[in-house]
């Protein structure tokens, strides 16, 4: 009797150091203030650092502007996505944004928000019925492809002696995989005797381009082992003394590949592009000379554009197909405008044409961010 | 002749075990955990009762309940397989394989109920596997299940290249739909199929044979029980299950996902336990596992309704499971037979 | 050769003092007394052979003196010196080295290895194996025991394990060395080689002490014979001045002789329910070609020491051997598929108790009533789904007939006793109505009072027609249940014992190889 009771005891313990924990973690929680709206905001995943700074910012920047952010984590899985739209409707909010991290979940949850008439914002994937607010890829690729073309001339690289390899991964569909397809578009286009190809024209399947061959598509898988793992198969076929144009869709992609360039010794022969602005990628692009690129999509700006556009839809706006958000192609000689010395954006790019209407909004003056908005 | 000479004076009636009434002490035992699991639960609403917004909501146990319905048929067939002395780890591959198969077979058009046929068929296939290894070859369950479980979750990627597939169709989403008043479909069909097991596990011959061989393997060889395949029966069904849960959670995604699932044969493993059963057989039953699946999904909702980050559920679950295995040797402790 | 001469032993027992003692040690399990105040010492040069009955107490003695179980009353001492041990390492490091009788070894490592194990020579952490094997080298020819270093200990016979588990505890200077039961799974030459062994140590002043039931043994090695009976020491003596009767009438007891004659059912009239015919089984142990008979009603017993072969023939018939070759008839007729498992048998009509009821025979988590219908399922049932309240009442029914105590039938069988525990084994396989029955062990560990009921459950078996085999190695049930006595050695029938000469006494003659 005496262990029974015990262990009773033990498992009460265990139990209220549980509830403990539990509360502990909320008390962090951010208090509710005085509010006009109140929004919940579900992230991709609050296990990146990179995508947790943005669901940080997303309360905080919602505090600044009166907006209260009730905050969920879809941790890049499909049932807890699903799940946390159910709960995030329970909260009766003014409006949810949602980046469910998974595609074609969207009818699903487009289904619930629409069920239960709340206003919503997809993010990055697709939601059935929400408006969609995310990058595009192809104007990375572009973005890439004019800053890359000049440095081509100057350095006499021609149709006969260059080889554009896009590092791609098939399962992130069409739209991501577009990047790299209208950089060799764009740059075969103004290249002379370059085979031309039109974005479209080069899919999934497509592994050479021309008999150089001018174009090759390698699977890299968007990760920093397959990239290496790829670039070093595709170099054994390359000849050594071929200029290589590297592009890639995220930096952990472009720092495997190029760990496989350095390791046999080709760095002088090649330039790289890298995709998403952190640490490392930023660092290249400041000191490296091969590195000529990178395309950034300003995460840290994503908050304040999401909010403008959620009051936006409040006050009745009529949004576009997609809202753009804040993006280019970093080149070594404009790095220094938009991130100073840092790692953290300093400044957005222009508003893009079709996001003009978010400036009705007047949340994006109170942070000060984007050039020429009042 | 044996030292039995002092036995005569030992007491013939020890059928009254240190002086209680045997039929509230057998209720005392069995009860201990489902009655230490009901209590903890019990604990734990009033908890977020109090701390968790909308906890109280009929709304909000509607949506446990549509939550709990995947995880909660696959520990059915799970608890079957623990039951009798085994245990399924390729849950976890065979829910996104049948989730995925589900998709792509409604996607070209093949008619429901139909397609819901063949995935649970292909659940069973694994399973056939999966039997075969443990019962005819003899190689324990947990190599073998692992071995499935990366074969049937390899499976599900290959077939959808690593994409989510969208449903076509969305009426192919049936089970997601509800039945009545908010419950869906999926959660009728997770009631039926624990009433169905509950029944078949205490009343008929093959149920009462998983409980012989999983309490005494070679006991029940003895008497004739063909114990090889009573034990490749239950992952055939355990295999079904999981197939079928796959499904369900298509059906509530509309779409189908090869990574769905990936915690499923873990999750299921601890309510089963906290459902009263042994990791070694021949105890459990399934409304203590449906008891467990309801405690882990209510703490996973309280603490997503508090905006506690995952660590800390994940931290919360871990917990849970280390209490229940603290009942169960409790439970053992107290028959005698720990 | 023989053993020590007695002169030596008793010039020794003069001048030394005990090297081991046990005074008035007592061990109970639960109300269970196993040992009853038992007083006995070993002297340095001496050898003595410790005999009893099966449940007497020899294997708990040798165990509390080799420091694997404590005892609760009492005093062992070591030269003189009170010592208690808490584990075997105690007993080891004060010099007493045990030889159990499942032998604990590794079987993937050298001899040498295994000798030395806890000592092994290094530098630095690095094993020297040269060193080892000198080592270990030294040790064998200092005390004249013979062993190849270098095999590996899982490719050595059973012989050969014992010697290098003498080896380790000599290694460690053990000055007692208490063996239980050495010679159980040894051929006879390597028994001697055995003795060869004890007889030098024993020369060299290290006291030996070993269990055994075998007579041949005892006269031929040892110096003197201690006898249990009931967990008491009744008898010792020296075995110069012994004889194998006083012996046995020790280990028996007096009140042995008085047996009741109980009416014997068999017929003749009718096929003799089981007949084997020749059956054959290589291995250790094996069957070199047993026939008998076992007539409808009749009670035949087979007796026979561990290693024996009685307890494959029970097993055999209960279908659990496939490679068991010969002729089984059941009533007259082969049956339609071979015995090769335990479906077969049951199916054929023949029911089997398993000497381990916790281990083979019941399954103890579930409730009683489940256990008593554990063989006749599909009968409690219909389109497989079980008729609770036939169910229930069969095990009603079976549960008054062979008076199992129990509270209610949903009582987890694991609550029981052991007693009652066997009488729901015994019921269960009842069940199935068979018409030949083997058991194996049916009153092991069962009190007197569930004994005597399962003896007389058995005659009434019998006299229902069922032809019944008994194998049990307790000799008094042996003699007192069956009408028949066949008894075993090295797996074949050596004698067979009716009326006047089934006496327990000529049992255990003819089992321990004696002619009589």
């Amino acid at each position: 009797m005496k262990r029974l009771r015990v262990r009773l005891v033990g498992i009460a313990a265990l139990a209220l150091v549980v509830s403990g924990v539990a509360l502990l973690a909320t008390t962090s929680a951010t208090a509710r203030p005085k509010a006009t709206y109140t929004f919940t905001y579900a992230n991709v995943t609050d296990k990146s650092p990179l995508f947790k700074l943005v669901g940080d910012l997303m309360v905080t920047d919602g505090k600044k502007v009166g907006i209260t952010v009730k905050r969920f984590d879809n941790d890049f899985s499909a049932s807890t996505a699903l799940s946390n739209a159910q709960l995030m409707v329970q909260e009766q909010p003014n409006l949810i944004i949602d980046w469910t991290g998974t595609e074609s979940i969207g009818n699903s949850i487009g289904a619930i928000f629409k069920r239960a008439n709340i206003p919503c914002i997809a993010v990055n994937q697709t939601i059935a019925g929400c408006p969609y607010f995310n990058l595009q890829n192809k104007y990375l690729g572009l973005g890439a492809a004019q800053i890359v073309v000049p440095i081509m001339k100057q350095k006499n690289w021609t149709s006969k002696d260059t080889t554009i390899v896009m590092l791609f991964n098939p399962g992130a569909g069409a739209e991501v995989n577009s990047n790299g397809r209208y950089f060799y578009s764009y740059v075969s286009a103004r290249t002379p005797g370059m085979p031309k190809r039109t974005p479209t024209s080069i899919t999934d399947s497509t592994t050479t381009i021309g008999p150089l061959p001018s174009g090759v598509q390698i699977n890299g898988a968007d990760a920093l082992e397959p990239s290496y793992t790829a670039m070093k198969n595709e170099l054994q076929l390359l000849p050594a003394d071929r200029h290589l144009i590297v592009f890639t869709q995220n930096d952990d992609s472009a720092l495997g590949a190029w760990r496989a360039i350095t390791q046999a010794s080709r760095q002088k022969n090649t330039l790289i592009i890298g995709q998403g602005a952190d640490a490392d990628g930023l660092k290249n692009l400041r000191t490296n000379p091969s590195w000529v690129a990178e395309g950034s999509v300003f995460f840290e700006f994503w908050p304040e554009y999401q909010l403008a556009m959620g009051v936006s839809i409040l006050n009745g706006v009529k949004t576009p197909p997609l809202t753009l958000a804040p993006q280019t192609v970093l080149s070594k000689q404009t790095v220094k405008k938009y991130y100073g010395n840092g790692l953290h954006p300093i400044v957005s790019p222009a508003l893009p044409v079709q996001d003009r209407y978010l400036i009705k909004s007047g949340i994006l003056q109170q942070f000060g961010n984007v050039p020429g908005v009042k | 002749m044996s030292a039995s000479g002092r036995e005569s004076t030992i007491d013939v009636k020890d059928a009254s075990f240190r002086g209680v009434p045997l039929r509230r002490r057998t209720l005392r035992e069995v009860g201990i955990q489902a009655f230490g699991v009901g209590v903890f639960y019990v604990l734990v609403l009033i908890f977020f009762s109090i701390e968790a917004p909308h906890f109280l909501q009929y709304s909000n146990f509607a949506l446990i309940l549509a939550d709990v319905a995947v995880i909660g048929i696959v520990s059915i067939g799970q608890a079957i397989a623990i039951i009798s002395g085994g245990f399924d780890l390729s849950v976890s591959g065979t829910l996104p394989l049948g989730s995925v198969a589900y998709a792509d077979l409604v996607n070209h058009g093949v008619n429901y109920p139909l397609a819901v046929f063949i995935v649970i068929l292909i659940g069973a296939g694994v399973g056939v596997v999966n039997g075969f290894i443990v019962a005819r070859l003899g190689i324990n369950p947990l190599i073998t299940t692992l071995g499935t479980l990366s074969i049937a979750g390899g499976l599900a990627y290959t077939i959808t290249n690593g994409v989510t597939i969208p449903f076509t169709y969305p009426s192919a989403g049936v089970w997601g739909n509800p039945a009545f008043e908010r419950v869906q479909w999926g959660v009728v069909a997770l009631v039926v199929l624990a009433v169905a097991g509950t029944l078949v596990l205490r009343y008929t011959v093959y149920g009462r044979s998983l409980y012989a061989i999983g309490g005494n393997k070679e006991a029940s060889r003895l008497a004739g029980m063909r114990v090889n395949l009573l034990t490749a029966s239950v992952y055939i069904v355990s295999g079904g299950c999981a197939a079928f849960a796959g499904v369900v959670i298509a059906s509530q995604l509309l779409a189908g996902s090869a990574s769905v699932g990936s915690d499923s044969n873990l999750l299921s493993i601890t309510a089963v336990i906290l459902g009263g059963a042994a990791l070694t057989g021949g105890v459990g039953g399934i409304p203590g596992t449906m008891l467990g699946v309801l405690l882990l999904g209510t703490i996973a909702n309280g603490m997503a309704l508090m905006q506690v980050q995952t660590f800390y559920q994940q931290i919360a679950t871990g917990c849970v499971l280390l209490v229940a295995v603290g009942f169960g040797r409790l439970r053992s402790y107290l028959a005698g037979t720990g | 050769m023989e053993g020590i001469t007695t002169s030596d032993a008793q010039a020794r027992v003069a001048t030394d003092s005990a090297a081991l003692e046990m005074r008035a040690v007592s061990k109970r399990y639960g109300s269970n007394v196993v040992l009853d105040e038992v007083t006995m010492q070993v002297f340095p040069g001496e050898t003595v052979a410790v005999i009893g009955e099966n449940g007497a107490g020899k294997s708990t003695l040798a165990k509390l003196m080799a420091g694997v179980i404590r005892p609760d009353g009492g005093e062992i001492r070591f030269r003189g010196v009170p010592v208690s041990f808490n584990s075997p390492r105690d007993a080891l490091q004060a010099g007493i080295g045990f030889i159990p009788q499942e032998l604990a070894y590794f079987p993937h490592l050298s001899v040498a290895e295994n000798i030395l194990v806890g000592v092994w020579p290094s530098r630095v952490g690095v094993v020297s194996h040269r060193e080892l094997k000198n080592q270990a080298a030294d040790a064998a020819e200092k005390f004249g025991i013979q062993v190849d270093m270098r095999r590996t200990m899982g490719a050595l016979k059973v012989g050969e394990l014992q010697l290098v588990e003498i080896l380790k505890a000599l290694c460690r200077e053990a000055s007692v060395l208490i063996l239980d039961e050495p010679t159980a799974a040894l051929t006879d030459a390597e028994s001697r080689n055995l003795f060869r062994v004890l007889g030098g140590l024993a020369e060299r002043g290290h006291g030996v002490l070993y269990i055994s039931h075998r007579m041949d043994e005892v006269f031929r090695f040892s110096d003197r014979v201690d006898v249990l009976r009931n967990g008491r020491l009744v008898a010792s003596a020296s075995t110069r001045e012994a004889t194998p009767g006083y012996l046995i009438e020790q280990m028996l007891g007096q009140a042995a002789q008085e047996l009741t004659v109980v009416e014997s059912a068999a017929t003749t009239e009718t096929e003799p329910a089981l007949a084997i015919r020749d059956w054959r089984k290589s291995g250790e142990p094996g069957l070199k070609g047993v026939s008998l008979e076992v007539a409808q009603g009749e009670v035949v017993g087979l007796f026979g020491l561990r290693g024996s072969g009685a307890e494959l023939v029970a097993e055999g018939v209960g279908g659990l051997h496939r490679d068991i070759e010969g002729e089984i008839r059941i009533r007259g007729r082969s049956p339609s598929r071979s015995l090769t498992s335990p479906g077969a048998a049951r199916r054929a009509a023949v029911g089997y108790i398993p000497a381990e009821r916790k281990r083979e025979g019941l399954v103890l988590s579930l409730p009683v009533q489940a256990n008593l219908g554990l063989l006749v399922l599909s009968s409690l049932s219909r389109v497989g789904i079980l008729r609770s309240r036939i169910e229930r009442d069969s095990a009603r029914l079976w549960t008054k007939r062979f008076n199992i105590r129990i509270r209610s039938l949903g009582q987890l069988t694991a609550e029981l006793s052991g007693g009652n525990q066997q009488k729901v084994m015994v019921a269960s396989r009842l069940a199935a109505r068979p018409v030949v029955f083997a058991l194996q062990e049916p009153t092991r560990g069962v009190d007197v009072g569930a004994r005597v009921e399962l003896h007389r459950f058995i005659r009434d078996v019998a006299a229902k027609g069922v032809g019944l085999l008994v194998v049990t190695t307790d000799v008094e049930e042996a003699v007192m249940l069956t009408d028949r006595l066949l008894v075993m050695r090295d797996g074949a029938i050596v004698a067979e014992l009716v009326g006047e000469s089934k006496t327990q006494g000529r049992a255990l003659a003819f089992a321990a190889g004696e002619a009589a």
